[in-house]
């Protein structure tokens, strides 16, 4: 369905919350859940919310419909050379609304933050049909409580949004990115070198490393002014070995390289994608605990590490017996070290022992007493995600 | 009552409970102004040292069926911290160690009662900082930074409080103990952090912080520009961020201001500009250098009469004394003073500015204006003596102009003070009532039986029973859009 209006959007709930039916928003498609083929599943699309409204380049804030694509939003900003700071696979895909609800954050978070950090407002339709908005049009808001924020990375569970407010940015003058390949090296040695080129203070933008069977990339982004980028990799290139083989990717490349590398980990359409997470301290511990684990797959396993927010995505594009010991292991190694790890992919059929959603929490109840008011007759995603 | 105290005295000692009088005192007000915000005072006053003592007086509030307020150093502008209702306040003053500091992952982990600034000061020698920064950070607390969402002036490029919480320990109002994590970017599930953050006291008692710690600038600049005009020096702001340049800070302060400050502490603001931009830009030292030359252009082509850069840090931290003192050198020009704290689009600055002079002309009135221009969140200063007939009814009077006046060009009721007592009137001016029922449905979630700073932030009747019942299930919208369920 493609409702037009808050009040349509309303109807549906509440006439889908009077049969038990469940209802799934749908922006872009890109990360809907896997249980949504059922019949009684109503797609309530958000195409029809896309306007832009109320830009003002000089107040660095606008109200963006959930259906808008970040494409279109980034075209928008771009002509007042202004952003919003994130690298989001398929853009003319993604929707903003998604990239909200799904909590979506790319590389450019550890020197740019998320889009949670940008959200200043939001309006919504809750599960209970309630038509409500929170937040506002401006920067700094301390009016009433925090549901715009509450809404980011809710995966559709509390409400259907139709619009956001957003802070945004200026657009770096200009980028670079060094990228160093590596042989023979490991993961947990290529996450000491990245903490070694992190050490100055000079801001970075981004930093992966990326591997796949023997070689290693990694690759750091730095955004500025020309004369400041151009220093700072200069400086990067000094600090490393004479024996590395490191290019320099410039301006568009540069931009070019990033998007590439979001397009290509955004989640597979098949084999094994998981994405585990820890305090970065402990992003070595983790490196090794994986290798381990994975040391009958290596040769089809790839790894995504972001040693800054402590992040590892792993794919495996064979897929894996699940029932494997060492899979609980994992799980539970992980959360020794502080940590949570996530199935974003798995072969379907597979029932994992590993909880899909990986994360232990006491909070949990309190998750569901804020559906519960959000979304009492649960009519939004009802069968899956993680309350 | 004497059974309560009894109660209290044995789960946190004699020395962490407050109950005579005179003791309780000093907790009945906070930094509001008493007319505007109503003191009272509580039953007793609790000072724990523990979260297991928290919870331990939570679940006894609830048997005595007191409602508990919790409380930082009391430097709160809105009233958040006073016991409109009576009970139990729990101070967390006691609770202030610093209990990690990982310089790797970049975070801290704290007790609410660490003050805003030690903990700053605490992690400078390993190349970081809290970035935070509210005018009371000497004396404010982190728990009282997480409940109100506190800003302060490097909030233009740093964000506010919630950019900076990682996870909190929480004790709910039935005792049980919670920690929220929302490092997991979007895998979490509900980011309750988020929720608490800016609940102003009203969804659960904060025992634990985790703190994002933020890398210290390799370079960093401060700037003067004085103006002849209000309107010269609002041109400049919109011009300086039209051009793409994101100070770290960007603060302006009126002329009223500078004759307090500058006799004060001799920062160097000229006793004669209508106005003062105090300009902060950090980074990589070639941006920075390029970056001030840019500002420099911009105010000088925006009218500048004075365009100074600090050159030592000496310097520096003259030029943020005028603004961080400014308040308390405001006792120069009058004994007491109502600091305002509304937030407009930045666009709409200068109207604003026009507005609060015509206000204070209308009400024979003093006002001052030190604020955020960057973004947009001002904050008049009206100058009164209290003692004197008819000066505080004015100052309410022109309150209420002033928050009308921001409400009518788009703005909202706070930018970093928070509603508490002070604004819930006016929150209905800003939200509709399904708004409004929005969030007592997740004041609800949190805290059902509403035994969590009470009679704050949403206006009354929310939390009454009858809207309560309204909220629940499909009923809520059928009865209001007259679409009937089959």
């Amino acid at each position: 369905m493609t409702p037009t209006t808050e009040l349509e959007i309303a109807r549906i709930l509440v006439d889908a919350g009077n049969v038990g039916s469940n209802v799934v928003p749908v922006g872009g498609g890109l990360s809907l859940p896997g249980s949504i083929d059922s019949e009684s599943t109503i797609r309530l699309r958000t195409d029809a919310f896309r306007t832009v409204e109320g830009y003002q380049p000089s107040d660095l804030t606008l109200k963006v419909g959930a259906g808008t694509t970040f494409a279109s939003l980034a075209g928008v900003l771009a002509e007042h050379n202004q952003e919003v700071p994130i690298d989001v696979p398929h853009p003319h895909r993604a929707t903003v609304g998604g990239l909200v609800a799904t909590g979506f954050a790319g590389p450019r978070r550890l020197g740019h933050g998320t889009l949670k950090d940008l959200l200043i407002g939001c309006a919504f339709v809750q599960g209970n049909g309630l038509i409500a908005k929170a937040g506002g049009m401006v920067v700094k808001n301390v009016s009433g409580f925090e549901i715009p924020r509450l809404m980011h990375g809710s995966w559709g569970t509390l409400a259907v949004i139709t619009s956001v407010n957003l802070k945004v940015l200026p657009k770096p003058r200009t980028e670079g990115t060094l990228v160093v390949r590596l042989e023979r090296t490991s993961l947990s040695e290529a996450v000491t070198m990245c903490r070694h080129l992190a050490a100055p203070a000079a801001p970075i933008s981004a930093m992966t490393i990326e591997q796949g069977g023997e070689s290693l990339e990694i690759a750091v982004r730095i955004m500025g002014r020309s004369r400041a980028v151009n220093a700072q990799i200069a400086d990067l290139k000094a600090s490393l070995a004479t024996d590395y083989e490191a290019t320099v990717q410039e301006a568009e490349e540069s931009a070019a390289f990033w998007q590439s590398l979001v397009d290509r980990w955004d989640v597979p359409e098949t084999g094994i994608q998981v994405s585990i997470g820890v305090p970065p301290r402990q992003v070595n511990a983790l490196a090794e605990r994986l290798k381990k684990t994975m040391a009958g797959a290596s040769d089809q396993t790839s790894y995504l590490v972001q040693p800054g927010a402590g992040s590892i995505r792993l794919r495996n594009a064979r897929g894996m017996d699940e029932s494997s010991a060492s899979w609980e292991g994992l799980g539970s190694g992980i959360h020794a070290l502080g940590g949570v790890m996530v199935v974003e992919r798995a072969p379907t059929g597979w029932a994992p022992t590993v909880d899909r959603w990986g994360f232990e929490t006491p909070a949990r109840d309190l998750m569901r007493s804020v559906k519960r008011q959000f979304d009492p007759g649960r009519t939004l995603n009802k069968h899956g995600m993680f309350i | 009552m004497s059974s309560l105290i009894e109660q209290l005295i044995s789960v946190v000692g004699i020395q962490g409970v407050r109950h005579r009088p005179t003791d309780l005192l000093v907790y009945e007000y906070d930094g509001s102004v008493d007319g505007a915000v109503d003191t009272a005072a509580p039953i007793a006053v609790v000072l724990p040292t523990t979260t297991e003592q928290v919870s331990a007086v939570v679940k006894l509030a609830a048997r005595f069926d007191l409602p508990v307020v919790a409380r930082g150093a009391g430097t709160g502008l809105s009233g958040g911290a006073i016991a409109q209702q009576g009970g139990i306040i729990i101070a967390l003053t006691r609770m202030d160690r610093i209990l990690d500091v990982d310089a790797v992952s970049r975070t801290a982990l704290v007790e609410p009662g660490v003050i805003n600034l030690e903990l700053s000061d605490h992690v400078r020698s390993e190349g970081m900082f809290f970035a935070p920064d509210p005018s009371s950070q000497k004396a404010c607390t982190i728990g009282g930074n997480v409940a109100e969402n506190s800003g302060g002036p490097h909030c233009l490029k740093y964000g506010v409080t919630t950019n900076h919480i990682l996870g909190l320990e929480v004790v709910m109002p039935d005792g049980r103990i919670v920690w929220t994590d929302s490092t997991r970017d979007g895998f979490g599930g509900l980011d309750l952090t988020a929720a608490l953050v800016g609940s102003e006291g009203m969804f659960g008692i904060v025992t634990r912080v985790l703190v994002r710690l933020t890398q210290t600038p390799p370079a960093t600049t401060v700037m003067l520009a004085a103006f002849g005009s209000m309107e010269d020096a609002s041109l400049a702001v919109t011009e300086v961020i039209g051009s793409g340049v994101l100070p770290s800070s960007l603060e302006m302060m009126d002329n009223l201001t500078i004759q307090a400050v500058e006799p004060a502490y001799h920062a160097g603001y000229p006793l004669d500009a209508a106005s003062v931009l105090l300009i902060e830009v950090d980074g990589h030292p070639l941006d920075v250098a390029e970056t001030t030359d840019d500002v420099r252009s911009v105010c000088e082509s925006a009218g500048a009469t004075l365009f100074r850069k600090a050159e030592s840090d000496k310097e520096r931290d003259l030029l943020w004394k005028g603004r961080k003192m400014a308040l308390a050198a405001m006792g120069r020009l009058a004994p007491n003073y109502y600091l305002h704290d509304t937030v407009v689009p930045r666009s709409r600055l200068n109207e604003t500015l026009a507005s609060v002079g015509r206000i204070g002309q209308e009400h024979s009135l003093q006002i001052a204006n030190v604020f955020h221009a960057g973004d947009g969140n001002l904050h008049p200063l009206m100058l009164f003596d209290r003692r004197k007939p008819g000066d505080v009814e004015r100052v309410l009077s022109a309150s209420h102009d002033l928050i009308g006046e921001c409400i009518r060009v788009g703005g909202m009721l706070s930018g970093e003070h928070g509603i508490g007592t002070e604004k819930r009137g006016y929150m209905t001016k800003v939200f509709t009532d399904e708004d409004l029922r929005s969030m007592a449905g997740l004041k609800r979630a949190f805290d059902p039986d509403d035994r969590f700073n009470p009679e704050k932030v949403l206006p009354k009747g929310y939390m009454c029973g009858e809207v309560r019942a309204l909220h629940q299930g499909v009923h809520a919208f059928a009865e209001s859009h007259g679409i009937f369920p089959m």
